[in-house]
C-alpha cells in the first residue's frame, strides 16, 4: 500500500474541499503578507511551504532587505508567537534552550527550568554564522527534535515550530559557517535578492509614511498544522517519484547518470533528506496549482531550493565560482 | 460519460493520431533508406559499366513498404506512451500518465477517484485533433533529390566493354557444358572402342568420368581454362604412367634384327613386331615353343629350336644395343639441348635405371624386356646344349640317360616359362601403348576444346573439332626442331659420328652460328625453330617464373611433341 494512500473514510468531496480550502487559507496568507512585504513573492511562497511542510528555512542575503520584517509579518499573519535572537560569538547554548535556575519555593530551594528563546512557534536566528558551533549544533538539534532536554528532563516544543536563520554573505570574518550535517537540516535555502527599482520605491512609501499596513491573522497554527496534514495525501506517481530519485543521485559525481558538470564540479551530492524535502514541497506546490498528484514540473521547481545547500563543490567548482544552482539546472536538464 | 472512460478515450484518440503520424514518419524515412541503398547499388553497377537491374527497382517499393511496415510496428506508441506525450503536449502536467499508471495498478480511494475526475475535467476541455503533423520537409527534399538521381541512373546503359564481357561469359558458359558434354561422349567412345578387359582396366574410364564429373559450367574463361588445363596435365599423367617407349625401342630394334633373319619365322616375328602387333608377336612366339624331347627326333627338334635360338639371339643382342644407344644418348644429351632435353633425357634413360612411372612395370614380373629376352636366349641356349648333349649321348650309346632327359625337359621348361613371361609382356606393352594413345589422343581433343573456348572464330565444337588440332605454329616448330632421341637413329657403332652431335661437327657448329643471327637468311626455317626453342629454354631458366608455369610450358610443348607422334 502506498505512502499516500487516504483514509478509507475520506469521501473525494471532503479532500477536494479540504484542498480547496488549503489554497484558500495559503492565498490569505500571502496576500496578508504581501500587504508589507515588497515583491519577494517566490521568498515568500518558499517560507510558507517551508512552514507547512514543518521544515526551517536558511536565509541567505545581505542586511536590510527585511528578512526579520519578513518573519515578523509571517507570524503576525499566522498568528503564531515570534522571537528573535541575535547569534554571537560569545551566545551559550543555554542562552537559546534555556536553563534551569535555583528557586526558593515554599521554603525549599528547587530547580526550575526557565524556557529560552527557542521555546516559541518562529525564532528567527539571526547571522546563525556568527554563534560558535556548540550554540549552532544546540539549536540545530532543537529544530531537528522538537524539543529541549536541559538536567535530563525533556522539554517539548510548541508546534508548528519554524526556525528561520540568516546568513550574511559578506563579512565573513570571524564567522563560524555551518557544517554540512547542520546545513541538512534545513529545508530550503533561499537568497533573498536585492529589490528592484520599483520595488524599492514601493518599500519607501510603505515605511516611510506614518502609516503602516495593519496585517491581520489570517491563519492559525492549527490552520498549519492542518495543511502540513493535508499534503501528505497528495498522490505521486511511482514514475515521477523515480524521476525524483534520479534527480537527487545525479547530483553525485560518481552517479552514472550525473552530468559532466557534477563530475566535474561536485565533490558530494545530495542526501536522501533532500529527496524528503523535495516531495514534501513538490506535494503542497501540486495542491497549489489545484492538482491531487505530484508533476515532474513540481520536482524541478522544488530541486533548487531543496539541494542548493545539499550539495558541496569540489575545489574545481569553488575556484571557478561555480554556484550551486548552475550546477542544479544542469542535473535537472539533463535527468529530464 | 465516467471520468476514467473520458481519459481513456481521450487517449486513444491522441495515440491514433500519434500512430498514423508514425506510419508517415516511418514511410518517408523508408523511402528515404530505400532511395539511397538503391542509389548506392546503381552507382555500384554504373561506375563499374553496367546497366542497373530492373529488379532492384522493383523490389525498391516492396522493401519500403515492408520497412514502413516493420518500423512502424516497432515504434508505433502505446497508451502508456500516448499518455506521456499528451500531458507533455497539452501541458498536464503528469495528469493523464499518473492517471494511467494509478489505474493499470488498480489503486483505489477518495483521493485517485478525486485525482481521476480532476484529470477528466481537463481533458474534456482539450481536443485530440490538435495534436497535429509536422512534415518533415528537409526529408522529403533529400528523399525527393535522391528518387530523382536514381530514375536517372535507371536510363543509363551497359559500357561496350560490360556488354562484350557479358557475351562472352554467356559465351563461356555455353561452351564449357558442351565441352563437359563432349567429353563425356568422348570417354564414352574410349570405352566402346576398348575391348579387352586389361585394356580396360588400364584406361580406367570410372576415373576418367570422375575426372570429367569434377569439371564445372563456368562463366569466367580463366576458370574454365584452369580446369580444363587441370584435367588434361591429369590426362598427361596418366598416359605418362603407361608410357612404353624404352620398350617399344627394344621391340622395333628386335624387330630389325629379325627381319634380317634368314629362317621365315623370325622374320615374320620381326615384321609383325615392326607392325607393333606385339599380341599377334607374342603369340608366334608361342608357336615357336620347344616341343617335349624325343631322343629318335632330336637332329628334328634342334633345328626347330634354331628358329627360337636364331630369333632369342637377335632380340637379345638389339635389347643389348638399345640400351647402349640409349644410356649413350642420355649422357649425351644434357650437353646437347640443355634442359629443354632433360625431362627426354630422363625419361629415356628411366627404363635403364632410375626408373619412373609405366615403364619399371612393363614386364609383368617387374623385368625389364632386355633381361627377359636375354634370359630367354640364355634359356634357349641352354636347351640347345642340353640337346646337344643328348643328340651326343645317342649317337655314342644308342639311348638317352635320364639325366640328360631330365636336363632337357628342365631347359625346356625353363624356355617356356620365359616365352611365357615374354608373351604376357608383349601384351602388356600393346594395351598398355593403346591406352596411352587414346589417353593422348583425348587429350589432344581436350586441347582442341580449349581452342574451341578461347577462339571465337568457331561456330560449333564440331567445327573446331574438324579443324587442324595443336597449338600455333611455335608450338609446332619447337617440336619439329628438337632433336630425335638418340635411341630411334641406329646405332653404327662409330664413336666419332656420336662425338659429332655433341658439338665438333661443322654442320653442327653453322647451326650455333646460325643462332647468333649469322645464318638466318639460309636457313630461316630452322633458325625461327631454333630461336622458339630458345625462347622456351631461356623462359623456363627464367628464377622469376614460378616453378608451376614453367611445367606448364614443358608439358604444352611436350603434348605437342607427343600427339604429333601419336598422328604419325
Amino acid at each position: 500500500m502506498p505512502a499516500t494512500e487516504a483514509p478509507a473514510s475520506a469521501t473525494p468531496a471532503e479532500f477536494k474541499e479540504r484542498a480547496e480550502a488549503f489554497r484558500e487559507t495559503f492565498e490569505k496568507v500571502r496576500g496578508e503578507i504581501a500587504k508589507f512585504i515588497v515583491g519577494q513573492e517566490k521568498i515568500v511562497e518558499d517560507v510558507l511551504i517551508a512552514i507547512i511542510c514543518g521544515g526551517h528555512v536558511l536565509l541567505e542575503g545581505v542586511p536590510g532587505l527585511g528578512k526579520t520584517a519578513l518573519v515578523n509579518t509571517i507570524s503576525r499573519a499566522l498568528h503564531l508567537h515570534f522571537r528573535r535572537v541575535q547569534f554571537t560569538p560569545d551566545l551559550l547554548p543555554a542562552d537559546i534552550t534555556g536553563t534551569q535556575i535555583l528557586l526558593e519555593r515554599d521554603g525549599k530551594k528547587v530547580f526550575d527550568f526557565q524556557q529560552g528563546p527557542v521555546f516559541t512557534n518562529i525564532l528567527l536566528a539571526d547571522e546563525i554564522n556568527r554563534a560558535t558551533p556548540k550554540t549552532q549544533s544546540a539549536l540545530l538539534e532543537t529544530m531537528q527534535e522538537k524539543c529541549v532536554t536541559v538536567a535530563g528532563q525533556t522539554h517539548s516544543l510548541e508546534l508548528p515550530f519554524f526556525v528561520l536563520a540568516t546568513q550574511n554573505p559578506i563579512e565573513q570574518d570571524g564567522t563560524y559557517p555551518l557544517p554540512e550535517a547542520q546545513l541538512d537540516r534545513f529545508f530550503f535555502k533561499l537568497f533573498v535578492e536585492v529589490p528592484t527599482h520599483d520595488e524599492f520605491a514601493e518599500i519607501l512609501n510603505r515605511t516611510g509614511g506614518s502609516h503602516v499596513p495593519e496585517i491581520a491573522a489570517v491563519a492559525g497554527a492549527d490552520d498549519i498544522l492542518s495543511m502540513g496534514e493535508l499534503r501528505k495525501e497528495v498522490l505521486i506517481d511511482d514514475e515521477v517519484q523515480q524521476y525524483l530519485v534520479r534527480v537527487v543521485l545525479a547530483t553525485h559525481p560518481e552517479n552514472e547518470h550525473a552530468p559532466d558538470a557534477v563530475k566535474k564540479y561536485v565533490r558530494h551530492g545530495s542526501s536522501p533528506r533532500g529527496a524528503q524535502a523535495i516531495l514534501a514541497a513538490s506535494r503542497v506546490c501540486a495542491l497549489l496549482d489545484g492538482r491531487f498528484h505530484v508533476a515532474r514540473e513540481d520536482i524541478d521547481r522544488m530541486a533548487v531550493p531543496a539541494l542548493r545547500h545539499r550539495i558541496i563543490l569540489s575545489f574545481e567548482g569553488e575556484a571557478e565560482g561555480k554556484r550551486p544552482d548552475e550546477v542544479l539546472r544542469e542535473v535537472v536538464a539533463a535527468v529530464r | 460519460m465516467s471520468a476514467p472512460s473520458k481519459i481513456e478515450g481521450f487517449v486513444n484518440a491522441v495515440r491514433g493520431r500519434l500512430n498514423r503520424f508514425r506510419l508517415a514518419d516511418s514511410f518517408f524515412h523508408a523511402l528515404l533508406a530505400g532511395a539511397g541503398v538503391l542509389l548506392l547499388i546503381s552507382l555500384v553497377f554504373v561506375l563499374r559499366g553496367y546497366a542497373v537491374p530492373r529488379g532492384w527497382y522493383l523490389a525498391l517499393p516492396v522493401a519500403i513498404l515492408l520497412g514502413t511496415g516493420i518500423t512502424w510496428m516497432i515504434r508505433r506508441r502505446n497508451a502508456e506512451q500516448a499518455a506521456r506525450f499528451a500531458d507533455g503536449f497539452f501541458g498536464l502536467k503528469d495528469a493523464i500518465s499518473s492517471y494511467w499508471h494509478f489505474r493499470n495498478q488498480r489503486r483505489e480511494g477518495a483521493v485517485y477517484a478525486l485525482q481521476g475526475e480532476a484529470t477528466a475535467a481537463r481533458v474534456d476541455q482539450l481536443d485530440p485533433e490538435s495534436v497535429t503533423y509536422h512534415w518533415p520537409r528537409r526529408l522529403l527534399v533529400t528523399t525527393t533529390a535522391l528518387v530523382a538521381l536514381c530514375t536517372v541512373l535507371a536510363f543509363k546503359k551497359a559500357s561496350p566493354q560490360v556488354v562484350e564481357k557479358m557475351r562472352v561469359a554467356e559465351e563461356t558458359a555455353a561452351k564449357t557444358e558442351e565441352i563437359n558434354e563432349h567429353l563425356e561422349e568422348v570417354i564414352d567412345e574410349l570405352e566402346k572402342a576398348t575391348e579387352d578387359d586389361e585394356e580396360l582396366s588400364e584406361l580406367d574410364p570410372d576415373q576418367l568420368r570422375e575426372w570429367v564429373a569434377e569439371l564445372k559450367n563456368t562463366e569466367n574463361r580463366e576458370d574454365a581454362m584452369r580446369q580444363y588445363a587441370e584435367l588434361e596435365r591429369k590426362l598427361q599423367e596418366a598416359a605418362r604412367r603407361l608410357d612404353q617407349r624404352k620398350n617399344e625401342q627394344i621391340l622395333a630394334k628386335a624387330a630389325e634384327e629379325l627381319q634380317k633373319a634368314e629362317e621365315q619365322e623370325p622374320r615374320a616375328l620381326g615384321k609383325k613386331l615392326a607392325e607393333k602387333k606385339y599380341r599377334e608377336a607374342g603369340e608366334d612366339l608361342e608357336n615357336l615353343s620347344p616341343e617335349e624331347m624325343k631322343p629318335e627326333k632330336l637332329s628334328e627338334q634342334r633345328k626347330e629350336l634354331a628358329k627360337l635360338k636364331s630369333a632369342a639371339q637377335r632380340m637379345a643382342a638389339a635389347a643389348k644395343a638399345a640400351n647402349r644407344s640409349g644410356s649413350s644418348s642420355s649422357s649425351a644429351a644434357p650437353s646437347e639441348s640443355g634442359s629443354s632435353s632433360e625431362s627426354q633425357g630422363s625419361k629415356s634413360s628411366s627404363g635403364g635405371g632410375g626408373e619412373s612411372g609405366g615403364q619399371g612395370g612393363a614386364g609383368s614380373s617387374g623385368e625389364g624386356m632386355e633381361d627377359q629376352l636375354a634370359q630367354l636366349d640364355s634359356a634357349v641356349k641352354g636347351l640347345d646344349n642340353a640337346l646337344k648333349n643328348a643328340e651326343r649321348e645317342m649317337s655314342q650309346t644308342g639311348q638317352c640317360s635320364a639325366k640328360t632327359g631330365g636336363q632337357c625337359e628342365s631347359q625346356r621348361q625353363a624356355v617356356l616359362t620365359q616365352l611365357r613371361k615374354l608373351n604376357q609382356s608383349l601384351c602388356k606393352v600393346g594395351s598398355s601403348s593403346k591406352c596411352q594413345s587414346r589417353l593422348l589422343s583425348m587429350c589432344q581433343k581436350l586441347g582442341q576444346c580449349q581452342g574451341y573456348l578461347c577462339q571465337s572464330q568457331f561456330s560449333s565444337l564440331g567445327q573446331c573439332m574438324g579443324s587442324k588440332p595443336g597449338g600455333k605454329k611455335a608450338g609446332n616448330g619447337s617440336v619439329e626442331s628438337r632433336r630425335d632421341p638418340l635411341a630411334d637413329t641406329p646405332s653404327s657403332g662409330q664413336l666419332t659420328q656420336l662425338q659429332g652431335t655433341k658439338g665438333q661437327g661443322p654442320s653442327v657448329s653453322t647451326v650455333e652460328a646460325a643462332d647468333d643471327g649469322d645464318g638466318v637468311a639460309t636457313r630461316r626455317g630452322s633458325a625461327k625453330q631454333r630461336e622458339f626453342q630458345h625462347q622456351l629454354e631461356s623462359f623456363v631458366q627464367r628464377e622469376d617464373v614460378p616453378a608451376d608455369v614453367k611445367e606448364g610450358v614443358k608439358e604444352y610443348f611436350k603434348q605437342i611433341h607427343q600427339s604429333e607422334s601419336a598422328e604419325q
